[in-house]
């Protein structure tokens, strides 16, 4: 199988002060997988993400998206080429509606200008008007139907908030979507719901998924891949029943004697 | 060489004062983390306190006896040291404790209103005061006098050099050395407290992390009481200093001391009182040698520009623990409550209800009131100008803008310069007067511009240090005004009204009309916005940066948006306050305007353009019609007159403390 890549990184490092949260990691995501990243607390995922989407600038290394380096870019302008992101906290716009939410998502895609807000032409007025159905259809796709809409964010249950920041993310129709631990904080049964929604995605939208997350269940369901990071360095990778297996990733999760136990 | 000892002798001993307030703030800052804006004003109202104190126990004419001095300076000194710690531990409870883990905006919003209520008291108290003493004649019968809030004296005339045998020209009276030797004693205290006692210990470990100083058992509501006790010590410590040395209680807004004692604290390094102590000193000689080298009026203004440039090179926290913190953990600062919703600008009506009410109420109140108060109404419509202004940069885009009268005054300015009469300047570089509303889109664009540079002054800081610098920015700019040959301060007078091709707008209603039409504009252009591409950046922007930046918001780009917007607003309200009341002056930059401004808003529940209106006219209506309603009714009481003509200080405060007290409650009870 002749395999696109959509996004990679070389030998991404990066430090604060003397800390080493990410160490020279290299990592392939190819067009249309699911990919996951797992790893202990603190070994340095969300600083991964952070790095990819502009919050961070690595500190060596780059990467690369769509054939062009992004590194350093700003985030809205990686935003812009096509890499959309969800927060581990929750992180929605909370007093706006959920409308608004997928709009502001949507900003990027839309042209209307500084000066159309106040004369309002023609052509602003129909683009507002298909970026509202369009906005629509996504709450529907998510799962949170028309009757939430006009809610504001801050007043939707936990569940519904999680799938608002998918919406969002999907708004303007990412060529990759990052998921940052999507079922924290979930039960059992609306972790189910929120994998078959990510698997989903895959499928109807054909979006590019990197999907951090602690419930190893939830990535090793739905993941074509699995990475695992430890202290900032890339320990594995492989098919999820293979990475399972690693006695270097039990060593990681459960500490030294365990792996030795299991092998 | 004698000027220069003579300099920094000045400069030692009103630097003391500034090192005490410098050391307070950084106490306080050291525990909530953010600077406490009633600070200022603790101390002024403790100076009142030092008096009252002294002119009970010290006789106003003739020198005390010894028993009564020293009676008179324990009582008093000890009195307003409780006094100011009271005013500063009540300030805690009111203005942070009860928004704790809520919002850094709240608290400044809430000690803004706290800081105007204690002005307010200030000023009521020093005007209960007696207004002459037994015996005295006044000079007008009936009329007021002015309060006689002098304090006794209390040193004895002694030059130090001269009594030491010292031989030169210079002055180095008791009260400068008595200063020189408190402030370095009373910051060494309290470095000792913090460094060597458990409650020391406590504020320190609160300041570093406070949750893991709560789990290890500190107790964090104690800690932060400390401190606020310890500097409402200071203050009172301060206050005493200032009394009896200068003879008269501390006059200005506290804001003004406020803002220097910021300066000091944060050139020190914030949370270092020996730092502060140092760098207080050294303000104090900077301020001497500025009043003597350069001039005396333009000392603030460069303070002002100091505090400034610090916030500039620091502007996401002040201590090193704060620098480091992850950006993406960082919660964000929601103020607005009640915001008008974007879907309501689809609805004509929502809009018809702003402005049917201003449009009725030229006509109804002609015939209710009379033709005396429709320069009243007109100005309330200019107010709407600048509240809708302000809804947009606050309210929509989430900037805490505290010196939003800088751009009203600038417009202001403008307009004078551009049809007063006999501007030089402009007949030389135009040869004729232009025509007030074509003098509008200029002063939208230079005001607009103006607001693009403040936005991008105040790019990278935090939003309560955005607040304090754009306060000291407009601070700045009204000294500014007074100072240069801009005027001066009385500003410019006979500003013609406004003309457009030969139509004069020279009637009451010609210009209600005007105005009237502007709001209609600005009303309608609101509810557009709102419900736009550029309103959803701005609002996602307000509600939480980083999240707007990763869904592709430019957000450098829609903040200056936001500023040219607001900005060019208050520009074009300022234009039209000069064309219609005919005058400019630099106090419509003053801190008063601003926070009236911000009242107003708060009021509506900031963030609603309905809200505003019904801001503006609870504020204004209240100030310019209800009290001098009551005025005429109370007759010719010059107690009475005077007081209720000063209340607008409560009004403002109140309104702002209890916008935010209210927001309190509803976010609470919408979140659990």
């Amino acid at each position: 199988m002749a395999q696109e890549v959509l996004l990679e990184a070389k030998g991404v490092t990066k430090r604060f002060g003397g800390l080493t949260a990410v160490n020279k990691v290299d990592f392939v995501i190819y067009k249309g997988m699911i990919a996951g990243l797992i790893g202990p607390n603190g070994a340095g995922k969300t600083t991964f993400f952070n790095n990819m989407t502009g919050l961070y600038t690595p500190t060596e290394g780059d990467f690369i998206f769509n054939g062009k380096p992004i590194t350093g870019l700003k985030p809205h302008i990686i935003q812009d080429r096509g890499i959309s992101r969800t927060f581990q906290n929750i992180r929605l716009f909370g007093q706006l509606s959920a409308l608004e939410n997928v709009l502001v998502g949507m900003h990027t895609r839309l042209n209307g200008t500084v000066f159309e807000a106040f004369f309002r032409p023609k052509r602003v007025i129909h683009e507002e008007k298909r970026a509202r159905e369009k906005a629509l259809d996504l709450l529907d796709f998510v799962g949170l139907g028309r009757d939430s809409a006009e809610m504001a964010a801050r007043n939707l249950p936990y569940g519904f908030q999680r799938r608002l920041e998918i919406a969002r993310a999907l708004a303007s129709d990412p060529k990759l979507l990052l998921l940052d631990e999507p079922t924290a904080g979930m039960n059992p049964q609306e972790k189910k719901e929120l994998t078959e929604l990510v698997d989903h995605l895959r499928k109807e939208l054909g979006v590019t998924v990197l999907l951090i997350e602690h419930d190893m269940k939830v990535v090793m369901g739905i993941s074509d891949r699995v990475s695992v990071l430890d202290h900032g360095e890339k320990i594995a990778e492989g098919l999820p029943k293979v990475v399972q297996a690693n006695p270097k990733v039990i060593e990681a999760y459960l500490g030294t004697g365990a792996a030795a136990e299991g092998a | 060489m004698d000027i220069f000892i003579d300099l920094v002798l000045i400069g030692l001993s009103n630097g003391g004062i500034i090192a005490l307030n410098a050391v307070a703030v950084t106490v306080i800052y050291c525990a909530v983390r953010t600077l406490n804006l009633a600070h200022g004003d603790v101390y002024a109202l403790s100076s009142v306190m030092t008096m009252v104190v002294l002119r009970n126990i010290l006789p106003l004419d003739g020198p005390p006896s010894w028993s009564q001095l020293i009676i008179g300076l324990i009582v008093s000194v000890i009195s307003t040291i409780i006094f100011g710690m009271v005013f500063s531990m009540l300030i805690e409870f009111l203005g942070f404790r009860l928004f704790r883990g809520q919002s850094r905006l709240a608290p400044i919003i809430a000690t803004l209103g706290l800081s105007f209520m204690l002005y307010q008291l200030a000023l009521v108290w020093r005007k209960l005061l007696p207004t002459f003493s037994a015996g005295e004649h006044r000079s007008v019968p009936g009329v007021d006098e002015l309060p006689r809030d002098v304090v006794p004296h209390v040193f004895p005339q002694l030059d130090v050099f001269q009594a030491l045998g010292i031989n030169t020209t210079s002055r180095f009276d008791i009260k400068d050395l008595f200063i020189i030797v408190c402030a370095p004693i009373a910051a060494y205290l309290v470095h000792l407290l913090l460094n060597h006692t458990k409650i020391g210990r406590s504020i320190r470990a609160c300041a570093q992390n406070s949750l893991a100083a709560q789990m290890v058992g500190v107790n964090l509501n104690g800690a932060i009481r400390a401190a606020f006790a310890i500097g409402g010590a200071l203050a009172g410590i301060a206050a005493f200093i200032f009394a009896i040395t200068v003879e008269r209680p501390v006059a200005n807004h506290g804001a003004q001391s406020g803002l220097i004692a910021f300066t000091a604290a944060i050139l020190g390094g914030i949370g270092n009182p020996i730092g502060a102590l140092a760098s207080g000193m050294l303000i104090g000689m900077f301020a001497a040698f500025s009043d003597y080298l350069l001039d005396g009026r333009w000392t603030p203004a460069l303070i002002y520009l100091l505090l400034v440039g610090l916030l500039m090179w620091r502007p996401s926290g002040l201590s090193p623990e704060e620098r480091v913190s992850d950006l993406s953990q960082q919660t964000s600062d929601v103020v607005v409550l009640n915001a008008t919703r974007a879907s309501a600008a689809l609805r004509p009506s929502a809009i018809l209800i702003n402005l049917v009410p201003l449009a009725l109420l030229y006509p109804l109140i002609v015939p209710l009131i009379g033709e005396y108060y429709l320069p009243v109404v007109n100005s309330f419509l200019i107010y709407v100008v600048l509240a809708l202004g302000l809804t947009i940069l606050l309210g929509f885009a989430g900037v805490l803008d505290v010196g939003y009268a800088l751009n009203f005054a600038i417009g202001a300015y403008i307009m004078a310069y551009m049809t007063g009469p006999a501007m030089a300047w402009r007949d030389q570089l135009l040869g004729f007067v232009p025509d007030g509303l074509i003098v509008f889109p200029v002063i939208i664009l230079i005001t607009g511009c103006l607001g693009i540079v403040k936005g991008w002054i105040t790019s990278r800081m935090r939003i309560d240090y955005l607040a304090i610098a754009t306060l000291a920015l407009s601070l700045m700019m009204r000294d500014i005004l007074k100072n240069s040959g801009a005027g001066g301060v009385g500003g410019f007078s006979a500003i013609p009204p406004p003309t457009l091709f030969g139509v004069h707008f020279n009637n009451f209603t010609m210009q209600y009309l005007l105005v009237l039409g502007l709001v209609a504009i600005i009303v309608i252009g609101s509810y557009r916005l709102l419900n736009s591409r550029t309103g959803r950046a701005m609002a996602a922007m307000r509600e939480d940066e980083y999240a707007a930046q990763s869904s592709g918001v430019n957000v450098a780009f829609y903040k200056s948006v936001s500023f040219f917007i607001g900005d060019s607003i208050a520009g074009l309200a300022g234009g039209l306050y000069a064309s219609m009341l005919s005058f400019a002056e630099p106090g419509l930059a003053d801190f008063q305007v601003s926070v009236m401004v911000l009242s107003m808003v708060a009021i509506g529940g900031i963030g609603n353009i309905t809200g505003a209106v019904f801001g503006v006219f609870s504020i204004m209506g209240l100030d310019r019609i209800v009290i001098p309603f009551i005025q005429s009714l109370m007759g010719e009481q010059p107690f009475v007159q005077f007081t209720l003509r000063e209340l607008n200080f409560l009004l403002f405060g109140l309104a702002l403390y209890f916008s935010v007290f209210v927001s309190r409650r509803f976010k609470s009870k919408t979140e659990n």
